[in-house]
C-alpha cells in the first residue's frame, strides 16, 4: 500500500484514540465531581441549590475536560503531524515519510516510497490506542465507586428536588423526628396550580381545599400531631412518618410533638377571590324614551384561578308608591372555563321585556369561578338602571314624597268660618252696622290667618322662610281704604301660573305647585276682601269655593321635590310635657365589651414574645401572633415570615424583627424638656 | 353636648324616600320617652358622600332593588369600620323579595354577611323591653292577609356591637305616619325605634 | 578673663543643685515606701485588669482617671477592692452626666415614657434590645419620649469610643388590673370615648343617662374604688349627682378626667377642675378636609387655677389642662365632640382618636409604685459611680512621678558641671 493511504489509516486510528481519550476524561472528571458531592452530602446535608449547582458544574467540568483533551490533540487531523508523530516512534524511516508527503520533494517520491513501504508502524499505533483507553478505565472506576455511596444520597445528587432531605438516611445517625419537616401542598384540581414542596417552613400557605402532606424523618420516637385541639392520624413508614390533611378554613396552628420536643407549624389558608367583573356597556344610567329598541351589553371578566361561566342579569320593576311587581331574567350566558380572563356580550331586546311607562330595568353582569371547594365564587359588576319615563313626567324630575298637606285642618277651619259667617249673615238684620263690620272683620282676620297657612304649603320657598305676605300683613291692610285694599289684593293675586313670583320684601322666587290649593287661596282673598268691608253675605260664595277647592286638593296628585321636602318639625317642649310610660325597662345591662384587636395589642404581644427569644417559647409566641395578625394586620403578619425563618435556622433575626415591629410602631413622640405629665400625642 | 340627628340615607338605585314620615315619628318618640338631646328635624344624607360620617346612625329603606355604586359601597364600609350603625328596613312585605336579596348581597359586600340576631340580644332591652324579640308589625299580621312573620332581625356585628341592623318586618310602613296621630294608637308602635336609637348611642 | 574667685562659687552652686535634687529624690522614695506606693492605672479598665489587681495588687492604691463611667460590673468590683483594703481613687476626666428613667403608665397597650437628662444640646441615641429607636437632642432640663413599645432594656447613649456613656433602664412589665368608669349622657361622645378606650384594652364600666331616673349601665361603675378603678371620666353635667364620690376618688389617688361640661352642675367638681372655663370656640370648617383635633370646637379652659398645668393649647386658648388633687390627678378636656375626629378624621382618625384618649387617661390614671417604676439597668452611671466610690479627687497638676526625670537631670547636670569646672581649673 502506498504511503499516503497508510498514513491516512494511521491518522484515523489516532483520531479514534483521541476521541476515546477525550470522552474518558470528560466522564471521569464529571463523575469525580459527583462523587465528591456525594461524599460531602453524606457528611453534611447539602442544600438543594448546592446540589443543583453541583450537577450543572459536573456537566460543565465533563464537557470542559473533553474539549480540553480534544484541543490538546487537535494536530491529529493534520497528516504531516501524524507523519512526524510516526517518525518519532519509528526512527528507522529517517524522515522519509515526512519528506514524502511534502509536495516540494515530489521528485523523490519513488525512492521514499520504497523506504516507507518497508517500515512497520502498527506497534506505536496500538500503544497509542491502548493509552487512549486509560481515561475510560478511570471513568469506569469512578463510576463503580459511586456504588459505594448510598443510593438515596446518589439520587439526591443526580436528581435533586425539593423535599428529598428525608431520603438522606445515614446509618449510625439518629435524625431529629421533627426536623426537617417536609410539606407538600397540592392545590385543588380546579385551580390549575402546581404542587409545591416546602422544607421546614414556619408557615404553610395554600388555597382553601388544598391537600397537605407533612413528613418527617423516622427516628423511632412516636410523633403526634394536633390541629385546633384535634389529634390527627400519623402514619409511620420505614424511613419517615406522614400526616395528611386538608387546609383548614381559617389560619390555625398545627403542633407536632415527639419525645419532649414540640414544633409549631402555622397553616394559612388563602381564599380564592371572587371574579372581577366590569360592565363596559351601557356605560351609565339612562332614561329610555321609547318602549322598543335594543341595548348592547358588554362586560370584561377576570379571576385569579379560573372562570367558569358568566351572564347578564336584569330585573324589571313596575309600579309606584307601595305597589311594586318585579320580573327578572338572564341573557348571554356563556361558559368561560378554564380561562382566567374573558368577555361577555349580548343584545337585550327591549320589546321582549314588555315594558310600560314608569318601569325601571336594572342590569348587571355576573361571573362565577371554578371553586368547587367552598362553592363557586360569584362576582358582579356595577348595576346600570334604565328608566322608562311616564308620559306626564319631565325629563329629569326627581321626586321625593313630601309631607301630606296641612289642608285637613284648613278644611275644618274653613268650614267653621263659613258657619260663623252664615250665622252673622242671619243675625245681620238685627245688628247695628258697626257691630256687623267689627264681627265681619274678626272673621276676616281668621280667614287671613287661614289663607297664610295655605300659602305656606302652596308657595315653597327656597330659603324655607315663611311667606313674605306675612310681613306687616295685619298692620298693612288695617289702614287701607276698602278700594285701596281691593287694589292691593288684586295685585297680590295676579299669578302667572308656572312663572316665578317675586314679592317686594323678599327676593327669593317662589314656585306655585298645587292648583286646587291655588284656587282656594284666591277664593280666600276674595272672601277676605268682602269680610273686611263688612259684607258677610258676599263673602260666603268665595268661602264655599275655597272649601270645595281644599277638598279637591286632598285628593289631588301630590308632586314631590327630591331633597326639598317640607320638613316636619317636632315641638320638643310640647312633646316632653306628656310624661313617661309605665313599662320602661329601668337599667339595661349591656353585654361584653368590645374586642380589642388594634395595633397596640399586637405590639404588646410582639414585645412579650421578643422578650422570650431565642427560646422556642418566643418563636412559638411569634408564630401564634402571626395567626392573629393575619386578619387584623396582614402586612405585619407577612413581615414576621422572614424573622421566623431565621429563628428556626438559628440565625440572628434582630434586624428582621425590628423591621416587622416598625410596621406597627408609630413614631416616637419626643419633646426637648422633662414633661411632668407624660406626652399627649 | 352634641344632639342626635336622625339621618335618612339617599342612595342611587332605589326609592330611598318612600317613608318620609318615619324620621319625624321616631324623633317624636325619642323626645317623648328620653331626655336625649335630639334635633327636631331629620336630615337626608347621600350614602356615597363623606357627609355620611357626620351621622353615626343612618336609616335606609326602599322597595326597589338595592345596588350600591362603588362610592356608596366604599363609604358604607368606612362608615361601619369607624363605628357607625346602619339600620336597613325592607319596605316591602314579602319573603326573600328583590329588595331583600339585593340589599343583603350589597351589605355582605360592603360590611359583612348578615346573620340572625338572637331574640335575647341587648338591642331588645336597650330601653323598652321586648322579651320575644322584634315586635311584629301590622303589615305582617293582617295587612296582607298572609301572616308571614319574620321571627328575627339580621345583623352584621363588629367587635361585639351591631354595625348593620337589617329588618324584613316593614317597620317603614309601620312608622310612616304623622306623629300628631300617635295619640290614636292604643300602644305606641314606635317604641322599638327608641330601642334602636338608644342602642346606637350607648354601644 | 573670668576671675578665679567666681569659679568656686559656681561649683558650689552646682553642688547645691545636685544635693538638692538628690535630697528630693530621697524624700520621694521614702514617702512612697512609707505610703506603700500608689499606682496610676494607664491601661484600659477591664475585668482582666481588675482580676489581676484582686489577686496580686501591685500597690495599695489604685488611681483611676476616668473618661467614661465604667460598667456596673466594673464599678461594683472597684467597690469590692476598696472593701478589701485596696485604695481606689478616681478623677473625673470628663465623664458626661446622663440619666434615664423609664416609666410605664397604666395603659393596657404598654406605652413607655422615657425621661432623659444630660448636658444641654447633647445628642442622645435611644435603643432597646432590638436596635435603635430614636435619637434626640436634650433641652435645658433634658427630654421626654413616649414609645409605643420597648423590647427588654432601653438604653440612652451619648458620645462614642472611650468617651461613650450609656445609661439603661428596664421598664416594668405591663400590668393593668383596673377598670375605667365613664359617666355621661347617652350620646355619640360617650359612645365613642368608651369604644376608643375599650379598643385600647381598657375595661370600661359606664353609666349613661338616657331619661330622668333611667340609665344604661355597663359593668359596675359604683362604688368608685382605687382598688378596682384607675380613673373616672365625667363627660358632662350628668356626673354632678356623683360629685362627692368623684372628688373623694380623685383625692385618694384615682384619676379624674372631666369633659367640657363635666365640672358644671356641682360646686365640688368645679373646685376640682383645673380650668375655670370661658369662651367657646367654634369648630373650623372642614371644607372637604378630614377632621382633626385642631379643627374641633373648643371650650376654652382658661383661666386656670394656680397649680394647673396646660397640656394643650390652641393659640391663646387652653384645650387640655391638668392638676394634682390630693393623691390623685385631674385632667380637663375642652374639646367638643371629639367623636367627629374619629368618624370624619380620615384614615388615621380612628387610631389617632383612640391613642389620644388613651394617653390622656393614662396620664392621670391610678398606678401603684410597683406598677410604674422601672427596675434594673444602670439609669445614672456617673451618679452611681460617685455613690459607690465617693467624690472624684482633682487630678494633680504635676505628678511627682513626672518630676522624677527632671530631678535626675538636675542631679546629673550639677555633678557633671562641678567636676568639669574643677578639672578645667586644674583642681582635683
Amino acid at each position: 500500500m502506498a504511503a499516503r493511504p497508510r498514513l491516512r489509516r494511521a491518522r484515523a486510528v489516532l483520531l479514534v484514540g483521541v476521541l476515546l481519550s477525550a470522552a474518558g476524561w470528560g466522564i471521569a472528571c464529571g463523575t469525580a465531581l459527583l462523587f465528591l458531592l456525594a461524599l460531602l452530602d453524606l457528611g453534611v446535608a447539602l442544600p438543594l441549590y448546592v446540589r443543583q449547582l453541583g450537577l450543572v458544574a459536573s456537566a460543565v467540568v465533563a464537557g470542559g475536560a473533553c474539549i480540553f483533551a480534544l484541543w490538546r490533540n487537535r494536530d491529529v487531523r493534520v497528516l504531516s503531524a501524524v507523519a512526524l508523530w510516526l517518525e518519532h516512534r519509528v526512527p528507522a524511516m529517517r524522515y522519509a515519510l515526512v519528506t514524502l508527503i511534502d509536495e516540494r520533494f515530489a521528485s523523490s517520491g519513488p525512492v521514499l516510497e520504497a523506504v516507507v513501504a518497508t517500515t512497520e508502524w502498527s506497534e506505536p499505533l496500538r500503544r497509542a490506542l491502548v493509552r487512549a483507553t486509560i481515561p475510560l478505565l478511570l471513568a469506569a472506576l469512578l463510576a463503580a465507586s459511586l456504588r459505594v455511596v448510598p443510593a438515596t444520597i446518589l439520587r439526591r445528587i443526580i436528581s435533586p428536588r425539593r423535599g428529598d432531605i428525608l431520603d438522606r438516611v445515614v446509618t449510625g445517625i439518629t435524625p431529629d423526628p421533627l426536623r426537617p419537616l417536609i410539606v407538600t401542598v397540592t392545590p385543588p384540581a380546579y385551580s390549575g396550580l402546581a404542587v409545591i414542596t416546602l422544607e421546614d417552613p414556619p408557615t404553610v400557605q395554600g388555597l382553601m381545599g388544598s391537600t397537605l402532606r407533612i413528613e418527617g424523618p423516622s427516628a423511632g420516637a412516636s410523633v403526634s400531631a394536633v390541629l385546633n385541639d384535634q389529634a390527627l392520624s400519623v402514619t409511620s413508614m420505614a424511613d419517615r412518618w406522614r400526616v395528611s390533611l386538608s387546609m383548614p378554613d381559617t389560619a390555625a396552628p398545627l403542633w407536632f410533638t415527639a419525645g419532649g420536643e414540640r414544633v409549631l407549624l402555622v397553616l394559612e389558608p388563602r381564599i380564592d377571590s371572587v371574579p372581577t367583573v366590569d360592565l363596559l356597556t351601557p356605560e351609565r344610567d339612562t332614561v329610555q324614551r321609547g318602549l322598543g329598541g335594543s341595548l348592547r351589553l358588554q362586560a370584561r371578566l377576570r379571576d385569579d384561578c379560573g372562570l367558569n361561566d358568566g351572564w347578564f342579569e336584569y330585573i324589571v320593576s313596575s309600579g309606584a308608591g307601595e305597589n311594586f311587581t318585579f320580573r327578572s331574567g338572564v341573557i348571554g350566558r356563556r361558559s368561560l372555563a378554564p380561562a382566567r380572563a374573558g368577555g361577555l356580550s349580548a343584545t337585550l331586546q327591549l320589546e321582549a321585556l314588555h315594558l310600560a311607562p314608569g318601569d325601571v330595568v336594572h342590569l348587571r353582569a355576573v361571573a362565577r369561578d371554578r371553586n368547587i371547594v367552598t362553592g363557586p365564587g360569584s362576582g358582579v359588576s356595577e348595576t346600570r338602571t334604565i328608566r322608562i319615563p311616564r308620559a306626564d313626567e319631565g325629563d329629569s324630575v326627581q321626586i321625593d314624597p313630601a309631607a301630606p298637606a296641612q289642608g285637613d285642618s284648613a278644611l275644618l277651619s274653613q268650614r267653621m268660618l263659613i258657619m260663623l259667617t252664615e250665622a252673622l249673615e242671619r243675625r245681620r238684620p238685627r245688628l247695628r252696622r258697626d257691630t256687623v263690620v267689627a264681627e265681619s272683620r274678626a272673621i276676616a282676620r281668621d280667614q287671613a290667618s287661614l289663607r297664610r297657612r295655605v300659602a305656606d304649603i302652596l308657595f315653597l320657598r327656597l330659603s324655607g322662610e315663611a311667606s313674605a305676605e306675612e310681613a306687616g300683613d295685619t298692620g298693612g291692610t288695617a289702614g287701607l281704604s276698602p278700594e285701596a285694599l281691593l287694589r292691593a289684593a288684586e295685585q297680590a293675586t295676579v299669578i302667572n301660573r308656572g312663572e316665578a313670583l317675586d314679592f317686594a320684601e323678599d327676593e327669593t322666587p317662589v314656585v306655585a305647585l298645587n292648583k286646587p290649593l291655588l284656587e282656594a287661596y284666591n277664593a280666600m282673598w276674595d272672601a277676605g276682601r268682602a269680610l273686611e268691608i263688612g259684607e258677610p253675605g258676599r263673602a260666603l260664595p268665595p268661602m264655599r269655593l275655597a272649601l270645595a277647592a281644599i277638598q279637591r286638593a286632598r285628593q289631588a296628585e301630590r308632586l314631590y321635590l327630591r331633597g326639598r321636602s317640607a320638613p316636619i318639625t317636632v315641638d320638643l317642649a310640647r312633646v316632653r310635657l306628656t310624661g313617661k310610660r309605665a313599662d320602661i325597662f329601668p337599667a339595661a345591662a349591656i353585654g361584653r365589651p368590645l374586642d380589642p384587636r388594634s395595633a397596640e395589642v399586637l405590639l404588646a404581644r410582639f414585645t412579650q414574645a421578643v422578650e422570650h427569644l431565642p427560646a422556642q417559647a418566643g418563636v412559638d409566641s411569634l408564630l401564634l401572633l402571626r395567626v392573629t395578625a393575619l386578619e387584623a394586620a396582614p402586612a405585619f403578619a407577612a413581615a414576621l415570615d422572614e424573622p421566623l425563618v431565621a429563628l428556626r435556622a438559628g440565625r440572628d433575626a434582630t434586624q428582621l424583627l425590628r423591621r416587622a415591629r416598625g410596621l406597627l410602631l408609630p413614631s416616637p413622640a419626643s419633646v426637648p424638656e422633662l414633661a411632668p405629665w407624660g406626652l399627649l400625642p | 353636648m352634641s344632639e342626635f340627628v336622625f339621618a335618612t340615607a339617599e342612595y342611587a338605585s332605589g326609592d330611598w324616600e318612600s317613608a318620609p314620615l318615619v324620621p319625624a315619628n321616631l324623633i317624636d318618640s325619642l323626645v317623648r320617652y328620653t331626655s336625649l338631646s335630639v334635633a327636631p328635624q331629620g336630615v337626608v344624607v347621600s350614602l356615597g358622600s363623606a357627609e355620611l360620617l357626620r351621622y353615626p346612625l343612618v336609616y335606609l329603606t326602599g322597595h326597589l332593588p338595592v345596588r350600591f355604586t362603588a362610592a356608596e359601597r366604599a363609604m358604607v364600609r368606612t362608615f361601619v369600620e369607624r363605628g357607625g350603625m346602619l339600620f336597613v328596613d325592607d319596605h316591602n312585605h314579602d319573603i326573600d323579595g328583590v329588595f331583600h336579596r339585593s340589599a343583603t348581597e350589597e351589605i355582605a359586600r360592603a360590611a359583612g354577611v348578615l346573620h340572625d340576631l338572637p331574640n335575647d340580644h341587648a338591642l331588645y332591652s336597650a330601653f323598652f323591653n321586648f322579651p320575644d324579640g322584634p315586635p311584629t308589625t301590622s303589615q305582617e299580621l293582617n295587612g296582607w292577609g298572609d301572616n308571614l312573620v319574620h321571627t328575627h332581625l339580621l345583623a352584621v356585628e363588629r367587635a361585639g356591637r351591631i354595625a348593620v341592623l337589617y329588618s324584613s318586618k316593614d317597620y317603614s310602613s309601620e312608622w310612616n305616619y304623622h306623629p300628631e296621630t300617635k295619640r290614636f294608637y292604643a300602644v305606641d308602635n314606635t317604641r322599638f325605634g327608641v330601642n334602636i336609637v338608644v342602642y346606637a348611642l350607648t354601644r | 578673663m573670668r576671675s578665679p574667685v567666681d569659679r568656686p562659687r559656681l561649683e558650689l552652686l552646682l553642688r547645691c543643685m545636685a544635693l538638692g535634687a538628690l535630697l528630693w529624690l530621697t524624700v520621694e522614695a521614702l514617702s512612697r515606701r512609707s505610703a506603700r506606693t500608689s499606682v496610676e492605672l494607664t491601661e484600659a479598665l477591664t475585668e482582666a485588669v481588675l482580676a489581676r489587681w484582686s489577686t496580686t495588687p501591685p500597690a495599695d492604691t489604685l488611681s483611676l482617671s476616668l473618661r467614661a463611667a465604667p460598667a456596673p460590673l466594673i464599678r461594683d468590683w472597684l467597690v469590692a477592692l476598696r472593701r478589701a483594703d485596696i485604695g481606689v481613687r478616681w478623677s473625673d476626666d470628663g465623664i458626661v452626666p446622663l440619666m434615664i428613667e423609664a416609666e410605664r403608665r397604666p395603659d393596657p397597650a404598654g406605652v413607655v415614657t422615657l425621661r432623659v437628662t444630660g448636658p444641654v444640646g447633647a445628642a442622645v441615641l435611644l435603643s432597646d434590645d432590638l436596635g435603635p429607636l430614636d435619637s434626640l437632642t436634650l433641652g435645658v432640663l433634658g427630654a421626654s419620649v413616649r414609645l409605643a413599645a420597648v423590647a427588654g432594656t432601653v438604653r440612652a447613649t451619648i458620645g462614642s469610643g472611650d468617651r461613650r456613656v450609656m445609661a439603661s433602664a428596664t421598664p416594668p412589665p405591663i400590668v393593668n388590673r383596673r377598670h375605667l368608669v365613664l359617666l355621661g349622657a347617652a350620646g355619640w361622645e360617650s359612645k365613642f370615648v368608651a369604644a376608643a378606650l375599650e379598643e385600647r384594652g381598657w375595661a370600661v364600666d359606664s353609666r349613661l343617662a338616657v331619661a330622668p331616673g333611667i340609665a344604661v349601665i355597663q359593668g359596675k361603675p359604683f362604688p368608685l374604688d382605687t382598688a378596682r378603678h384607675a380613673a373616672v371620666i365625667a363627660l358632662d353635667s350628668t356626673a354632678a349627682a356623683y360629685a362627692g364620690a368623684i372628688v373623694n376618688f380623685g383625692r385618694q389617688g384615682g384619676g379624674v378626667v372631666l369633659g367640657p361640661d363635666g365640672a358644671s352642675g356641682a360646686a365640688s367638681l368645679r373646685a376640682l377642675a383645673p380650668g375655670r372655663g370661658g369662651v367657646r370656640v367654634h369648630p373650623a370648617p372642614l371644607s372637604g378636609r378630614p377632621a382633626s383635633r385642631e379643627r374641633l370646637g373648643l371650650h376654652d379652659l382658661a383661666p386656670l387655677v394656680a397649680d394647673a398645668i396646660p397640656l394643650e393649647r390652641r393659640g391663646d386658648h387652653v384645650a387640655v389642662a391638668v392638676r394634682r388633687a390630693g393623691a390623685g390627678r385631674v385632667a380637663q378636656v375642652g374639646y367638643l365632640e371629639t367623636w367627629r375626629w374619629r368618624m370624619e378624621g380620615g384614615t388615621d382618625g380612628v387610631a389617632a382618636h383612640r391613642t389620644w384618649w388613651a394617653a390622656l387617661v393614662a396620664s392621670v390614671a391610678y398606678g401603684s409604685e410597683s406598677d410604674a417604676g422601672g427596675t434594673g439597668g444602670d439609669p445614672a452611671p456617673r451618679a452611681a459611680l460617685i455613690s459607690a466610690l465617693g467624690d472624684p479627687v482633682p487630678p494633680a497638676s504635676r505628678s511627682p512621678r513626672t518630676l522624677f526625670p527632671f530631678a535626675l537631670a538636675v542631679l546629673g547636670f550639677g555633678m557633671f558641671g562641678e567636676w568639669l569646672s574643677r578639672r578645667l581649673r586644674g583642681v582635683r
